[in-house]
Parts: C-alpha cells; sequence; structure tokens
C-alpha cells in the first residue's frame, strides 16, 4: 500500500510541475580559468627500513659495502649535504671501524636532474663537504640517488661486536 | 585430519607473515616539504605567521604512512658559501626561538599533506636581519644495532626581516690574494693569504685566478656581485674579471670568498689590480680594494705559449628562443640553460624587453648570474598571463650580456650581447559546456 501511494505521489508531482519533473539543463556554457602556482619543492622518497646493511668482517682485510637507492622528487635546483660527526663512523661500545662512503645520481644534472657522482670513497669526516649539488633539469622531477658504505678495519684488529652508524643526508636550498 | 588441518593453518600464518614483511619492506614513504625557503618582515615585538606544508605523496599503493619530525635549527654559512645545520651553532642573530609552532612530530598518511603554521614573534629589541631552518625530518624509527641507519631530512630556510628603520648595505672587503700560474712548478701566491679549497684547482688551471673575500659589517643581508680590474701603467684598464661565489646573499656578520678566472695570458710588466663589489645597494655604495703584482716576461712567454683560444669560448645558451602557449590565468616559469664552457668566470646580466608583451607578464627570477669555469645555470622567466587576457600572439625578447673574464680592447670590457625572442601564444579560455 505504502509503495502504491508513493507512485500516485509521483504522479501527481508530475502532472503539476512536469517542467521540474522533466526538466533539461539549459544550453549554457562556462568559462573556466585554471590557475594554479607551484612553488619550490623537495621531496625524500624512501623504502621502509632504508638502512644499509654490510657483511660481516671476518679478516682484517675485509672491506664490506652496500648500497641504498632514495628519490629525490625536485622542481628546483638543490644540495645535499652529509653528517661528519663521529654519529656517521661505525663504532661499537669499545671500538670504531674506518667508514667511508660514496654517492651516485642517476642524473648527470645536464640532460637529467640529478648532479655529479662522489665516486671515490670519502671518509665519513669529509663526506659531502662542500655540499653535493643537484641541477634540476626541466621536465625531469626524478633523481635517483645512491648511497653507498664501507667499511674496514684500517689495518688493525678491531674488536668484536656489532658497529652501527647513522647518516643522515639533508637536503637545502641553493643560493639565488 | 585435524594434524593437518594444523599444518594448513601454520602454512597460511607463515605465508601472511611473510607477505608482510616483504610488503612492508619494499613499501615507500615519501616527505614533500615546500618551499624551501621563505621570508617574512615583521615589526619589532610584533608577530607573523608562515606556512610550510609537508606531504606524504601517494605513489604507489604500498605508500605507507610516515612520521615527520620537525625542530627549528641554527645555521650557518661558510666563507665558502657551504650551509652548516645545528644547535651548536647558534649565533647572535638566530630567530630559533622566534619561531614557534603547534605540531613537532606527527603522523602522515598516505597521501596526506599537512599545513604547519608557524609564528614568528620577534622582540622588541630586534634590528635587522635573522635567520633559522625548520629541520623537516622523515622518521626512520627502526633500530638497528649494525650496519648504517640512514635519515632523510629536508632543510627549509625561513629569513627574518625586523623593519625597525630604513638599513645601509655596508660591507668590506677583508682578504684578497691573487693566484699566478707558474708553468713547470706549482702555481705561488703572490700575497700571503690563502684559501685552502683553491689551491688544488688551480694547479690544474694554468690560469690567473683572483680571491676576495667580503664580509657584510650592516644588520641586513645583501645580495653581492663582484669584479675585478687590472690596470697596467697610469692606470690603463688591460683586463676584467668577473668573479663568482656559490652563494651571493651574504647575512650580517658572515663574510664570504668570490674567486675570478682568467685563463687569456698577460703581457709581461706591473699590474694594479682593484677588486669592485655591489652590494645591490639603492644608495648605489661600492665597496673596493687595491692590490699590485707583477708578470715576469719568462712567464708571460711561457703562459702565451701553453694558451689555447678554446679557453675563450663564450657560454652555450639552450634554447635559442622561448615559445610559450598558455591559457589566461596561468604562472609558469620558463627556463634558459647558460652554460660556461670556458676556464674563466662569465657574469650573465639578462633584461626583458616586452615589447608586445603587456607589462608584469614576465619577471626575471634574478637579474644577474656568474658562472664559474664549466658550470651551468638555469635563467629563470616567471610568466603570469591574467585571467583577462586576449586570446593571442605576445612578443618579447630576452636580452643576455655575457661579460667573461678577459683582456679588455681599448678599455672595453668583454661584452657579448644576445638576444632571445620570446613569443607567447595566449589560448582561447577552457569552455566548459553543460547539457546536450
Amino acid at each position: 500500500m505504502k509503495t502504491l501511494f508513493k507512485v500516485i505521489l509521483l504522479l501527481v508531482a508530475l502532472c503539476f510541475a512536469p517542467s521540474l519533473a522533466l526538466a533539461q539543463p539549459p544550453d549554457d556554457s562556462a568559462t573556466c580559468d585554471v590557475t594554479v602556482t607551484v612553488d619550490a619543492i623537495m621531496e625524500w622518497s624512501a623504502a621502509s627500513y632504508a638502512d644499509i646493511a654490510l657483511a660481516a668482517i671476518t679478516s682484517q682485510t675485509d672491506t664490506p659495502w652496500g648500497s641504498r637507492d632514495f628519490i629525490l622528487y625536485t622542481n628546483c635546483n638543490s644540495e645535499i649535504s652529509a653528517d661528519n660527526t663521529a654519529t656517521a663512523q661505525l663504532s661499537s661500545a669499545t671500538d670504531t671501524l674506518v667508514t667511508e662512503y660514496q654517492l651516485a645520481f642517476d642524473g648527470d644534472g645536464v640532460t637529467a636532474t640529478g648532479g655529479t657522482d662522489i665516486g671515490a670513497w670519502t671518509d665519513f669526516s669529509t663526506f659531502l663537504s662542500p655540499a653535493s649539488a643537484v641541477t634540476h633539469v626541466d621536465g625531469d622531477g626524478t633523481a635517483v640517488i645512491t648511497l653507498s658504505a664501507r667499511a674496514s678495519t684500517g689495518g688493525t684488529v678491531p674488536d668484536q661486536g656489532n658497529y652501527s652508524a647513522t647518516q643522515t643526508l639533508t637536503a637545502a636550498w641553493t643560493s639565488n | 585430519m585435524k594434524g593437518n588441518s594444523n599444518v594448513i593453518r601454520w602454512i597460511t600464518a607463515a605465508l601472511l607473515v611473510y607477505v608482510f614483511l616483504v610488503c612492508s619492506a619494499d613499501s615507500i614513504a615519501g616527505m614533500a616539504v615546500s618551499p624551501l625557503q621563505q621570508w617574512v618582515t615583521v615589526k619589532p615585538g610584533k608577530e607573523a605567521v608562515l606556512t610550510l606544508t609537508v606531504t606524504n605523496t601517494k605513489r604507489e599503493l604500498e605508500t605507507r604512512p610516515c612520521t615527520v619530525s620537525m625542530s627549528v635549527v641554527d645555521f650557518t654559512v661558510s666563507p665558502q658559501g657551504r650551509l652548516s645545520f645545528g644547535a651548536h651553532l647558534k649565533h647572535s642573530r638566530s630567530a630559533v626561538e622566534w619561531i614557534t609552532f603547534n605540531a613537532s612530530e606527527f603522523i602522515l598518511e598516505s597521501g596526506e599533506s599537512k599545513e604547519i603554521k608557524a609564528r614568528v614573534s620577534a622582540p622588541a629589541s630586534a634590528d635587522g636581519d635573522y635567520w633559522a631552518a625548520i629541520m623537516v625530518k622523515l622518521d626512520n624509527s627502526k633500530k638497528q644495532n649494525k650496519g648504517v641507519m640512514v635519515n632523510l631530512q629536508t632543510a627549509s630556510g625561513v629569513f627574518v626581516h625586523v623593519a625597525r628603520r630604513n638599513y645601509f648595505e655596508r660591507g668590506s672587503v677583508t682578504d684578497a690574494n691573487v693566484v699566478i700560474p707558474e708553468f713547470g712548478q706549482e702555481e705561488i701566491f703572490a700575497e700571503e693569504s690563502a684559501w685552502e679549497e683553491t689551491i688544488q684547482e688551480v694547479e690544474k688551471e694554468g690560469a690567473f685566478r683572483i680571491n676576495a673575500e667580503l664580509k657584510n659589517d650592516g644588520l641586513v643581508a645583501f645580495l653581492a656581485s663582484g669584479k675585478a680590474f687590472l690596470y697596467s701603467g697610469n692606470w690603463r684598464r688591460a683586463a676584467s674579471i668577473p668573479l663568482y661565489t656559490s652563494r651571493r646573499r651574504i647575512f650580517p656578520g658572515h663574510s664570504r670568498w668570490f674567486s675570478g678566472l682568467m685563463s687569456q695570458p698577460l703581457p709581461a710588466g706591473q699590474y694594479k689590480l682593484r677588486v669592485f663589489f655591489d652590494c645591490n645597494s639603492k644608495y648605489g655604495r661600492k665597496i673596493t680594494r687595491d692590490m699590485e703584482f707583477s708578470i715576469s716576461d719568462a712567464l708571460a712567454r711561457q703562459w702565451a705559449e701553453n694558451f689555447t683560444d678554446s679557453d675563450v669560448q663564450v657560454v652555450e645558451i639552450e634554447p635559442k628562443e622561448l615559445n610559450l602557449t598558455l591559457n589566461p590565468g596561468r604562472f609558469t616559469a620558463a627556463r634558459l640553460l647558460v652554460a660556461n664552457e670556458a676556464l674563466s668566470t662569465v657574469r650573465i646580466r639578462c633584461r626583458l624587453e616586452e615589447n608586445g608583451l603587456p607589462e608584469g607578464w614576465l619577471e626575471l627570477k634574478s637579474a644577474e648570474v656568474t658562472l664559474d669555469q664549466n658550470m651551468r645555470r638555469n635563467v629563470v622567466c616567471f610568466v603570469r598571463i591574467p585571467t583577462d587576457a586576449q586570446p593571442g600572439q605576445y612578443k618579447g625578447t630576452l636580452h643576455l650580456e655575457v661579460d667573461r673574464s678577459g683582456l679588455t680592447v681599448q678599455g672595453e670590457s668583454n661584452v657579448e650581447r644576445y638576444e632571445i625572442p620570446i613569443c607567447v601564444a595566449v589560448s582561447e579560455p577552457i569552455h566548459i559546456a553543460t547539457g546536450k
């Protein structure tokens, strides 16, 4: 009964206001100005647990190394610096290891966004000092940055145990 | 049967754990920060607000939430233009304690963006320019006991101008030296001071280098540009050398090294050298320093023998013209890549001639670019089309004056001029038709 009542009510409404019920949108056009301002953006993107694992040192001559990729999405020039303090050096409770780093870009900063590779193993205390320039190239907003770390004994027999370090990469603005 | 179902249950559980571990290891988290630097003007004893946007961009299905921590830190710029961050760099013009914001640590869900409003409160006694950086860190909460843990962070500079009165840009040249090439053996410094980072480069160059250190003695930062002029007897100009630095903006109390390089050989003789610095002052003040040096006959001969014309190559500019098709209301940035492939420093002054382009549509980000040897940079031109712009073709010209290091001819600098045509085609507004 209720359904029948609703149908009848709808028919009555259609009879009284057909133009409303069967209304067609009028022919019209709207002008839409789409404006957006894009500011300088810098985005780090990294996988979970983006740490660099190194194999165990089992002899004095071992130099294990490992690397990780990070993605920098950017629309401007920037520079990347590293932590040059003892925090970036592999250390245990009682000893330290010689800790060196490298940095590589997938782009050269000329044809694709990126920069010049730091291809030589560099001690943590001078790594990315001065900072590495990242040059943005139009149409390419992505730079893959590979950070590599290497441990060595420095000719001595280090103490047994686990060695860890924390390296911090900082992206910052460049000059006018 | 019961035993089998238990086995299946265990295998399923193990698979789930495996899948979870694999997926979480491959999942991505991102942290976009914008802007990278901003300027705030505030009156003494008053407050201003600045905004910083942090986004965890959803780039793929596996984008995971991330924890972001923010802090205000001091930074300093070394005389070589290097930025360093940290609480230990506290200085008398630090704005760290003036900047406060509510959220210092928060979780950004996949695709979430957060606008952080920071309050800048200037004390009543503040006077001039102050600075700090907001450090935004992508937290890596996993603690490990071996290997190298990597943290990623982005620094956003905040420059606070406390407008108490009119300021004069004041600076002084605190040190200067020239490095004269000595072929067949290591170069020597003509003056007692040395710039360590330069030595190794100069050994490879076989070119003349001038280094000068400019200090900001005032209360406000300034954008400096420098040039050195060489004069032979009777102050006749013999050469001009634009000076390059990696960061032209010099904060109060900071100093910055500028250097200029010239590969063209100098004839033998006594020279006077004058270094000029322009601090972008509206009062047109120049800062200068004079020094002298000499070139021996033997050195002049060797220098000339070792010189090759390729060192005088001027800049490469790409593209040769700018063609843009834009809708009314559009704001964009057009870029020209300028490359200096020579063993000399060059300065490029940029000037817009709007011709048929209405005033205000084009704006240069920086009217001057200085390039060190083998350096390339973008000249950025902002293009802003008003919403009521009429469709059509608009033309303008970008003039580039390339001033390169080298010997002057009849006292004139080595200036070469380039014209880059700009054509902006304004298209019809987008029409959205409804109905039918």
